[in-house]
């Protein structure tokens, strides 16, 4: 017969931010060791909510699983006497298992004879392993932070205070810390204070229910939800969606309640982007927006733990905490409206970006040049470049972003749509932090882009050039995420630059004594970059070594390369040029001297003139394949060279005896690799 | 209310229904430690007593500093000066969240209307070398508590756990009194006669906002950082623990003053922290020396031998 299994560790208020990651490790924990246990179950639940951590196990089996056991006794020659009776040694082996001597079989291995036993262990009562299953996951849960308490020495993220494990209506011993499991559980903090006792597992949940707790987190998830979204609608606004702030609030309630409040609408002057990082960052309030024409509303929902005797009290106080956070909003606000966002450039000079690199305002300056070197190169206004650089950072000093730092970027935006710049310079200040992440968003328009890239690879080339390059764990200015924004960038249909010339200018930019090595020490960085995020993605390591050796810091081009090898590399017509290309590099490595230009004065044989010709032809289009980022084709015309290569490689004796000729055809063979070499360096894809 | 005759509608009638409630806790009611801090933390009550295996429960008023706060009294939130109401309890008492929410239950605060949270906050003193674990305790939205179970000090592993409960004094009063500005706390009554907290603090902070921004002499100041720092190393190298701890604290403050004068750029300014942090460090392993050598008096045996035997091992 089966039955429910609960396991619940009772806590104080667990850390929301951890909390759903220990509801997963819980999870994928539970089920590993469940299975190696041989433990039956129809379905798991898990329990996560501010006070407790845990696991309802539905219909378990009431023994584990059968399994097929082997062990190995004593060598043969121990096992048995020389009237073939089994020996001490082989009856202490058979009494260990509970078997008799017959039951053994022998085994052939390299070392000689041995005894193994072959045999079924038998399930054990379910009852006897679910405890100690449930301490294992426990004191194995991977944690980030975890904490001391009282006078024992246990850690976890906060002090255990009880522990259920019951199977049935039975409890199952378990021992965690310092705490034995019973059936004694608590409800809510304030609406259940009173022990629970637990008789039956299997109605655990309706138990807690009326004990005003929904203990598993997506449901309790769903139901925050369902509030904030009615309690919205009855007062007729509407709320969007925000799953990393929903999260957090179901992590921090047990019983949630949604509430409507409200602010004095006057603050509605103040830009939305503040007034919500200031609902949303401080108290974890969800804005709402009016429902006809979508404006932020001065109503407000926040999600309490309690089912208050008197909920206009909970709104009162928390309206008098929104009230003083945007007040103090509404005062940054206006005094940075007393004056223009350039204004605020001359600040950036008082602070440090870094003791060896100078202040924000020697960075700065730094952008601009940079930007300004980037937009030619791409054809688009110099001088909208230096403006857009010079405002990026001009938000860092201004009261808003001091007082909410996550909206730099947006509060300069913002600003300089208000002192009147175009709004191409107002999209790139807003995103030129762009992209934090792998998955954020590159800047918009070229612009951000340009004003993106310079910056990141200022902060890149300096830090190298000062002998700070990223080690190991440690990469506090966050390069590695800077070289993929910067490849990512550099992806953009308008952008496509070879980036050596530009690591070479920043370089050059930072006015300080860095050693030659620095550039190839940046440009081997960014490329190691490329290729960890490309392999990553499956990409074959060899073919992106064999894009970058031909396009090195052009990395959009290395891109375009791989996507085009990836179509061809397994066809067979590829593989033979693939071959071609490998026997002339190895008999190039072996020619001795400088290779000379080809003469066609020199060719004995037609072979010879047919691959010249065959050559000649290809160059020019692999010329402008190249330089037209077409590379199917271009791959296309390096195979219709298989058969010259093959025809030369099969009728023409290389090494031939005259000099003269000998040299003329290594010189062939080298054409042959510099023209392949313009696409890839196929010489490291491996077969 | 248990505490009879306060009044919590006044903000020493709050003060005292504290004193009371944790009084009755078995807690030391202790008075304001006498010299500049800027938290209840630097108290040698919480600090140094959070250090080594003795047990020890106390609560204490201390007014706290930190000029950089200060906003010449025209900001209703903030100041340079303001009170904590600190409670240690150590090892912490198991129930020590209930003992707390039973403290706001007897300031009148029912938490059936209120909404109560322990909303995570983890707590670190760079300049103490100490940190902990706990929260900030929400009332409908305002945080009104930090809670913390103390896990080093001075570097220090904490064995037993300290419980550390900080009140917000003029927080909890602005909430209970519903007024909007700290300087509009009705201090005291007296028949129809009522002492404001501006009465009692305003020209103080408009005045000390102006010596910790403008007056505060900086040369006089490093001289004294640097006094402070060769004084605590003389007197810890004469095994004087305490006063060198005082040492501490007087580089503690006086680095804040500079920090306030704008006096100290964003590289020295760690270099000033790791200064302090080290003098704190090594107080508080004097400190755990001083009281090894007495024998952990305060301790509780079965700890105390254990940690002795340790030592010794």
């Amino acid at each position: 017969m089966s039955s429910t299994y609960l396991f619940e560790l009772g806590c104080e208020e667990l850390p929301s931010s951890t909390l759903p990651k220990l509801a997963s490790d819980l999870e994928s924990s539970a089920e590993l060791k469940l299975n190696e246990a041989g433990v039956s179950y129809e379905s798991l639940e898990i329990i996560a909510a501010p006070r407790r951590l845990g696991i309802v196990i539905h219909s378990v089996g009431e023994n584990t699983r059968d399994r097929s056991i082997e062990r190995r006794g004593p060598a043969a020659k121990a096992a048995y006497d020389g009237s073939g009776q089994p020996t001490k040694a082989l009856e202490g082996f058979c009494r260990g298992l509970g078997v008799t001597a017959d039951q053994v079989e022998l085994e052939e291995t390299a070392k000689g004879a041995w005894v193994v036993y072959r045999g079924i262990e038998r399930g054990e009562a379910v009852h006897k392993v679910l405890g100690e299953i449930m301490a294992d996951v426990i004191r194995h849960l991977p944690l980030s932070k975890s904490m001391r308490w009282g006078s024992g020495r246990d850690e976890f993220p906060r002090p255990v205070h009880w522990i259920v494990s019951l199977l049935g209506t039975d409890v199952v011993p378990c021992k965690l810390f310092g705490n034995e499991a019973g059936r004694t559980s608590y409800g809510h903090r304030f609406h259940a204070p009173d022990e629970i006792e637990l008789s039956d597992a299997s109605k655990y949940s309706e138990v807690m229910r009326r004990a005003y707790v929904i203990p598993n987190l997506q449901e309790r998830t769903a139901v925050c939800w369902a509030q904030i979204e009615s309690t919205a609608a009855a007062h007729s606004v509407s709320v969007e969606p925000d799953e990393s702030l929903l999260q957090e609030i179901a992590c921090l309630v047990e019983w949630p309640v949604a509430l409507c409040g409200e602010f004095d609408s006057a603050f509605l002057e103040v830009p939305d982007v503040a007034l919500i990082a200031a609902m949303r960052g401080h108290q974890k309030y969800f804005h709402t927006r009016t429902e006809d024409t979508k404006q932020l509303s001065n109503r407000f929902i926040t999600v309490a733990n309690i089912e208050s005797i008197d909920p206009s009290q909970v709104l009162r106080g928390n309206q008098r905490v929104i009230r003083a956070r945007l007040a103090d909003a509404a005062f940054f606000y206006e005094t940075d409206n007393a004056q223009p966002l350039e204004q605020n450039r001359g600040a950036l000079d008082t602070i440090t970006f870094h003791p060896k690199l100078g202040s924000l305002g020697d960075k700065t300056e730094r952008v601009i040049a940079l930007s300004r070197l980037l937009a030619g190169l791409i054809g688009i206004s110099e001088a909208d470049a230096e403006t857009a650089s010079r405002l990026s950072r001009c938000d860092l000093v201004s009261e808003m972003v001091l007082e909410f730092d996550e909206l730099q970027g947006t509060i300069g935006s913002i600003y300089a749509a208000r002192d009147g710049y175009d709004q191409s310079i107002v999209s790139a200040i807003r995103d030129f932090y762009s992209p934090a992440g792998v998955d954020d968003a590159i800047p918009e328009n070229a612009l951000g882009c340009v004003v993106s890239l310079a910056d990141k690879l200022d902060t890149l080339c300096g830090l190298f050039a000062i002998k700070q390059p990223p080690t190991g764990s440690k990469d506090p200015f966050a390069l590695r995420r800077a070289a993929i924004g910067i490849l990512r960038i550099n992806e953009h249909k308008q952008m496509g630059l070879d980036l050596e010339p530009v690591v070479a200018a920043a370089l050059e930019g930072l006015a300080i004594d860095h050693e030659p090595q620095v550039t190839s020490d940046v440009m081997q960085f960014i490329l190691d970059r490329q290729r960890v995020r490309l392999t990553d993605e499956g990409v074959r390591h060899d073919l992106v070594m064999a894009a970058q050796a031909s396009h090195k810091l052009n990395t959009a081009r290395g891109v375009a390369v791989i996507d085009a090898l990836q179509k061809i590399v397994a066809h067979e017509d590829f593989e033979a040029i693939v071959e071609g290309n490998k026997r002339a590099t190895n008999l190039l490595a072996k020619f001795e001297g400088p290779v000379p230009e080809i003469s066609s004065e020199l060719f004995q044989d037609e072979v010879e003139t047919r691959l010249f010709e065959a050559l000649s032809k290809s160059a020019s289009k692999l010329d402008e394949h190249v330089s037209r980022e077409t590379f199917d084709e271009a791959l296309a015309v390096l195979v219709e060279l298989k058969n010259p290569i093959d025809e030369f490689f099969a009728s023409v004796m290389i090494n031939a005896d005259d000099i003269d000729v000998r040299a003329n055809r290594y010189a062939l063979l080298k054409s042959v690799r510099d023209n392949i070499f313009k696409v890839a360096d196929i010489s490291l894809i491996q077969a | 209310m248990p505490a009879g005759a306060t009044d919590v509608s006044t903000f020493q009638g709050l003060i005292l229904a504290l004193q009371q409630y944790w009084s009755e806790q078995g807690c030391v009611i202790l008075q304001p430690y006498d010299m500049e801090v800027g938290a209840g933390t630097f108290h040698p009550a919480t600090f140094l007593r959070a250090i080594g295996p003795e047990s020890w429960n106390a609560a204490y008023v201390q007014p706290s500093r930190r000029p950089t706060d200060g906003r010449y009294g025209e900001n209703p939130n903030r100041g340079q000066h303001y009170y904590q109401f600190q409670v240690v309890m150590k090892p912490n008492p198991s129930n020590l969240i209930e003992l707390y929410f039973d403290s706001l239950k007897a300031l009148g605060v029912d938490p059936l209307v209120h909404d109560l949270r322990l909303v995570e906050d983890n707590w670190e003193s760079p300049t103490l070398g100490a940190w902990g674990l706990g929260w900030e305790v929400w009332l409908n939205g305002m945080e009104v508590t930090q809670f913390t179970y103390f896990q080093q000090a001075g570097g220090l592993e904490c064995l037993p756990v300290t419980g550390e409960l900080t009140y917000g004094l003029e927080r909890i009063a602005m909430y209970l009194q519903d007024v909007e500005s700290m300087y509009d706390l009705v201090w005291t009554r007296n028949g129809n006669q009522v002492v404001t907290y501006g009465d009692v603090f305003l020209q103080n902070e408009q005045e000390m906002s102006a010596y910790n921004f403008e007056h505060a002499n900086t040369d006089f100041l490093f001289n004294a950082f640097d006094e402070s720092e060769n004084a605590c190393e003389r007197l810890l190298d004469h095994a004087l623990p305490l006063p060198a701890y005082e040492q501490v604290l007087k580089a503690s403050h006086t680095f804040n003053l500079l920090d306030a004068r704008h006096a100290i750029s964003v590289t020295e300014r760690q270099r000033f922290i790791l200064r302090v942090r080290n003098l704190a460090r090594r107080v508080a392993q004097a400190y755990f020396d001083s009281r090894k050598e007495k024998g952990f008096p305060l301790a509780e045996p079965e700890l105390r031998d254990k940690i002795l035997m340790e030592a010794t091992a």
